[in-house]
């Protein structure tokens, strides 16, 4: 048997190896305890018990030492046998047992997609395996997985997500598989049908948007997240540009309705008729200018490469999008329309920017530009932009 | 996939059969159409011959379950196989129902 231990902060970890029966829990005894001294002042203590294999009544009288002594003591990575034991006898209901993550494999499976947080895998005919790329934590993870079911349940049309693996030293995701195509790939196949493609989208947004997000919940607040990416990036602007940036925020209106905050062509997927929505990341709620907004920021006035990332030719992509609008307010006059357009293009102009803060690694010349536009469509604007943002309030919802 | 109704003491039986996948789902939803017409009769979805579901096909579920609860029906499921339990149980949807078991 082997025993380390190692004091990170404040929070230190145990790390039992091996087969912990009743000839080996005297000498353990001693070795946890030399090997905490060892570490000296700590807050919390977790037992990592990935190497455990067996485990002794005496070990468990061990196990239950240690969480007298340190409150909030947690056993994690137990294998399925040791978890067995600790459950039997009860221990699972007196201390902090987290099951180890089922080990996953992804040797020989076809890649479907790569993107920014990681490479989707196909399992079967029914399951993928998203790959968070390295360095990506389990909060973060656990943060996509309850943004996605929370979602579903309260109606939108996404795959169903199921549990978190271990893909070597990275974390998966195991997704429901869609049968179906990106709308970019459908487009881009069939581009005469971008009429019909974009009342789908339309629709799709105005399902998601008729969705009321109840209190209390795991999905957060896009505005309070939208002020957070202008405090993040003030780093790349003077202070005027940041204050700018704030105004427009905090002229947003309020609201409770379910939104993407990331819905372009490549994030929806066409499935027998319906769009189904995929990227779960930004989700949260708030008034819909803000997922409108976003979108804009995409597939309108994005701000880079154009065709490498929205994956499409830019005047489809803007026709889709100005058709879209047309369908989402179908019934409204042109004029009322027109008005509605020139305020989600502001919150889309603030987007364009605020889109620097989901990453602290972008080239330096990337942020060159992005101040160079922000001087051009931004500062230059800025009275329009205000005077725009004063008229938000008229945009209420039922 | 087979979808039928059933109707006895005031509640009604929706008994589903084969694998409710993604290509199902819309034959499905036509099939459980009379479920959206009742006004207030207990609903029991009657899982035990169910051998799959995907998302499409738990939307029907949700889009019965949000037309009948403001009416004052109970929604049920019945008969869940260990692995459609674990489906329930991992997207929330059992605790969205009245019973499931």
């Amino acid at each position: 048997m082997k025993i380390t231990a190692i004091n990170r902060n404040g929070q230190a970890t145990l790390t039992i190896c091996g087969r912990m029966d009743t000839s080996a829990t005297a000498q353990a005894n001693a070795e946890i305890d030399s090997q905490l001294a060892a570490c000296g002042k700590f807050d919390t203590l977790t037992c990592d018990a990935a190497g455990l294999e067996y485990i002794s009544s005496s070990g468990l009288r061990i196990l239950l030492g240690l969480a007298k002594r340190f409150s909030g003591f947690r056993v994690t990575e137990v294998c399925p046998d040791v978890y067995q034991v600790l459950e039997m006898t009860g221990f699972t209901k007196i201390m902090n047992v987290e099951k180890a993550m089922r080990r996953f494999s992804v040797d020989g499976c076809q890649v479907i997609g790569r993107g920014g947080v990681g490479v989707v895998y196909r399992i079967d005919d029914d399951t993928i395996i998203k790959v968070f790329r390295e360095g990506t934590t389990i909060d973060e993870v656990q943060t996509e997985i309850t943004m996605a079911k929370e979602s579903f349940v309260l109606g939108m049309p996404t795959a169903i997500s199921f549990d978190i693996v271990r893909v070597g030293s990275q974390y998966g995701l195991v997704y429901e598989l869609l049968k179906a195509d990106t709308l970019t790939a459908c487009l881009k196949r069939e581009p005469q049908r971008v009429d019909e493609y974009a009342r789908l989208y339309a629709s799709l947004f105005r399902h998601l948007h008729e969705i009321k997000v109840p209190k209390g919940g795991n999905i957060p607040s896009s505005i309070e997240r939208e002020e957070e990416a202008v405090r993040i990036i003030s780093r790349y602007f003077d202070a005027p540009s940041t204050d700018l940036m704030m105004r427009i925020v905090q002229s947003i209106p309020q609201g409770d309705r379910l939104l993407h905050c990331d819905l372009q062509t490549k994030n929806a997927m066409l499935q027998n008729g319906e769009l189904m929505l995929i990227d779960m990341g930004e989700v949260g709620y708030g008034h819909p200018i803000i997922d409108l907004g976003h979108s804009y920021s995409a597939m309108v006035s994005l701000v880079g490469d154009y065709e490498q990332i929205i994956g499409l030719p830019q005047q489809l992509a803007n026709d889709i999008w100005l058709r879209m609008i047309q369908y989402y307010f179908e019934g409204q006059s042109a004029d009322f329309i027109k008005h509605r357009t020139e305020q989600i293009a502001v919150v889309g102009c603030l987007r364009n920017f605020t889109w620097l803060s989901l990453s602290n690694s972008f080239p330096d010349e990337v942020i060159r530009h992005c101040q160079e536009i922000f001087a051009e469509r931004v500062t230059k604007r800025k009275d329009y932009i205000l005077s725009v943002c004063d008229t938000f309030k008229d945009w209420t919802l039922e | 996939m087979n979808a039928s109704i059933q109707q006895q003491d005031g509640t009604v039986t929706a008994i589903l059969e084969g694998r409710l996948d993604t290509a199902a789902a819309p034959e499905t939803e036509k099939e459980l159409q009379p479920l959206y017409d009742l006004n207030g009769q207990n609903i029991v979805f009657d899982c035990s011959k169910l051998e799959y579901i995907s998302s499409s096909g738990l939307r029907i579920f949700l889009g019965v379950l949000k037309n009948a609860k403001p009416k004052g029906s109970r929604v049920s499921i019945t008969g869940l196989t260990p692995d459609l339990k674990n489906i329930f149980a991992m997207t929330g949807f059992n605790h969205l129902f009245d019973e499931v078991e």
